[in-house]
């Protein structure tokens, strides 16, 4: 965004009037470090666009806000730091959604006996207790007790509305691998429902 | 798809969906942008927390194991006066945090620059001034063209916390538009506040009542009436939106309300939800009936009022002028950027010790009659009221924090005669706490 606008416009020196002349001068002869602010502005662009839900993403994985709000930021700074690295500015959404499920794979696996909270921990205020109905709370601690390969599978075929193939090059498995998590998650998930009923 | 699996899809977006907001991104400082040891990792700082807590408990258990070692070692002295003393300097640590303007309130979200436009400290002009919350300090100050007035002058950051727009008004007597800039803020730059003028097509014969910019900095939605400089009662005012990129102006709104001396800003507190939705406050009388609406802005239409949809309103009845416990409407109402809640800023009294206090709330619109507070901060009891408004500068998207502004007035007597000694306060306030910072004294500041 701010680059294309950049682009479009004279840089404040050549306005005549508004500000002191030796402010003016002040303001546009110092050149910044051009390369790195443009690499800042096209990430803090991205995170604008696309932090909130990559961040909704990584909380569906993790169960947990903070964390999830970690990993997106680990992205972004991935993605700063990798920036010149990267094909194109159009790969870098891809970018981020693979890192992002990249580092709630690493985080689950570091924490493999603490279960993700139960829904009603997560819940922190009335108001977004009045956003689940019952049915609804008892699904998500379903889900939540599910192990995080078929969680993953459930969150991207569902959440995210992907095809077993695209799930499949998200996660770096078969077709197969994903088809029979997602059939192994619904049944799962269809047992816990009637234990709890 | 199976009704097992519409319930799973269903769920996962509901959870999803209570997700509203994300902390600003922050990006390392420049020198340190590709020396990956330079900024830690949040994963690196998660495992730091995680240890955090055990570091803690072996800090305690060594300290309590340190605290009876001494007591043995004092054992003909009785062990009360110890916890004594512990308790004074707690309560008196506690009294100086509290003094200091409050404990433990989360800054991190709130946004750290600002930009005001008042008057230059070391130069006689109007100045566009930027700041920094954290640093407490000035970053850069531009003083106006000779003349250069803020009387009919707005000022709007957008969400990145880097990027505002300002308006200034031409100087006094002389025809002409406002002048609008472009103001950026390159923390690691050489010169880390660069300005650049917009082309924004506006009325010559117009002053700027207030202005938005949006979230993604992209759309500028403005308040106006016709007059320069003056305030003219009777002026209907308009809202209309711009493109910054371009300039041009989008679609406009006739309001068919007018300012009057009791009610100079009846439509004030523009705000944006996402980009093509502004909302506005509808102040009909004031201290009588305060509204909040919306406009769909990606829709073309001419009447503001028939054109908007209401969304929140207060009635509050008319109280004896003067009185402390008098009820008050709901000073600058904003509806959050989610869309969910108007915040604003009060005042309650509480007659058991006679105090005052400012507080703010945020009204949730499924809950209109339920506020819950963000925070509130009692007034000493010689405060018999408040100077202006007790304002919200600033909301976070879902209204759980915002920067807010109190002038407590105190009846002092001063050169043998009575006077009101009003003294400015601003802070961050969430959680149920305010935070205070050295107060921005500008015509008109943006977070």
């Amino acid at each position: 965004m701010c680059l294309a606008e950049r682009t479009k416009f004279p840089s404040a020196a050549t306005f005549p009037v508004g500000l002191s002349l030796y402010y003016v001068d002040q303001m546009d002869t110092r050149a910044p470090d051009a390369a790195h602010a443009a690499v800042d502005r096209h990430v803090t662009a991205l995170y604008q666009a696309h932090a909130l839900s990559l961040a909704r993403l990584a909380l569906l994985m993790l169960g947990d806000r903070d964390a999830a709000q970690d990993v997106v930021q680990d992205a972004f700074l991935g993605l700063y730091r990798r920036w010149d690295k990267l094909a194109s500015a159009d790969a870098a959404p891809a970018y981020l959604r693979a890192s992002v499920l990249n580092g709630c794979r690493t985080l689950l696996k570091r924490r493999p006996r603490t279960a993700l909270p139960a829904a009603e921990e997560c819940l922190e205020s009335a108001e977004a207790a009045m956003m689940h109905t019952e049915e609804q709370r008892v699904m998500l601690a379903a889900i939540r007790r599910l192990p995080a390969r078929q969680r993953e599978t459930l969150v991207l075929r569902y959440y995210l509305d992907m095809s077993e193939d695209q799930a499949a090059r998200a996660m770096g498995v078969s077709r197969g691998t994903v088809k029979s998590a997602t059939s192994r998650a619904i049944a799962a998930i269809g047992r816990m429902l009637k234990e709890e009923s | 798809m199976s009704t097992l699996e519409e319930e799973i899809r269903d769920t996962l977006r509901s959870e999803a969906a209570r997700l509203r907001e994300v902390r600003p991104l922050q990006l390392p400082p420049a020198a340190a942008a590709h020396e990956s040891r330079a900024v830690p990792r949040a994963s690196w700082a998660r495992w730091l927390r995680a240890w955090h807590g055990p570091a803690v408990a072996v800090a305690v258990v060594a300290l309590v194991a340190g605290a009876l070692v001494i007591l043995k070692s004092l054992r003909n002295e009785p062990a009360a006066p110890m916890a004594s003393t512990s308790t004074v300097e707690s309560s008196a640590s506690a009294a100086a945090a509290a003094a200091g303007g409050g404990v433990g309130v989360a800054v991190g979200a709130a946004p750290r620059y600002y930009v005001e436009l008042g008057w230059a400290k070391n130069d006689k002009s109007w100045a566009i001034i930027v700041g920094d919350r954290q640093a407490g300090k000035t970053i850069a100050t531009f003083p106006l063209a000779k003349g250069g007035t803020l009387f009919d002058a707005g000022v709007s950051g957008a969400a990145d916390d880097r990027t505002f727009v300002v308006s200034t008004a031409p100087s006094s007597g002389v025809a002409g538009p406002p002048t609008w800039y472009r103001v950026r803020i390159f923390p690691d730059a050489a010169d880390p506040v660069r300005i650049t003028k917009l082309p924004i097509e506006f009325p010559a014969n117009e002053g700027v009542r207030e202005i938005a910019l949006s979230g993604d900095g992209t759309e500028l939605a403005v308040v106006s009436m016709t007059g320069n400089a003056a305030f003219k009662e009777g002026v209907p005012l308009t809202l209309r939106v711009y493109s910054v990129a371009t300039g041009r102006l989008r679609h406009s709104w006739s309001a068919g309300l007018s300012a009057t001396a009791g009610n100079p800003e009846p439509i004030a507190d523009l705000s944006w939800v996402g980009d093509s939705t502004v909302g506005f406050a509808v102040t009909y009388s004031p201290e009588v009936r305060e509204t909040v609406r919306t406009l769909d802005v990606s829709k073309t239409g001419t009447n503001l009022l028939a054109d908007s949809r209401l969304v929140w309103s207060q009635y509050v009845p008319a109280a004896p002028h003067g009185t402390r416990n008098a009820p008050h409407a709901c000073d600058t109402p904003f509806l959050t950027g989610d869309g969910q809640a108007v915040v604003c800023g009060n005042s309650t009294y509480s007659p058991g010790d006679k105090r005052l206090s400012a507080v703010w709330l945020a009204y949730p619109l499924a809950t209109p009659t339920r506020p819950r507070v963000i925070g509130s901060i009692q007034q000493p009891k010689d405060v018999s009221g408040f100077n202006g408004k007790i304002s919200v500068d600033w909301t976070n998207a879902s209204g759980t924090e915002v920067i807010g502004s109190w002038n407590p007035s105190v009846q002092v007597v001063d050169h043998g005669g009575p006077a009101t000694q009003v003294t400015n306060y601003t802070g961050v306030i969430g959680n149920g706490k305010v935070k205070k910072f050295p107060p921005v004294l500008g015509a008109k500041v943006a977070w």
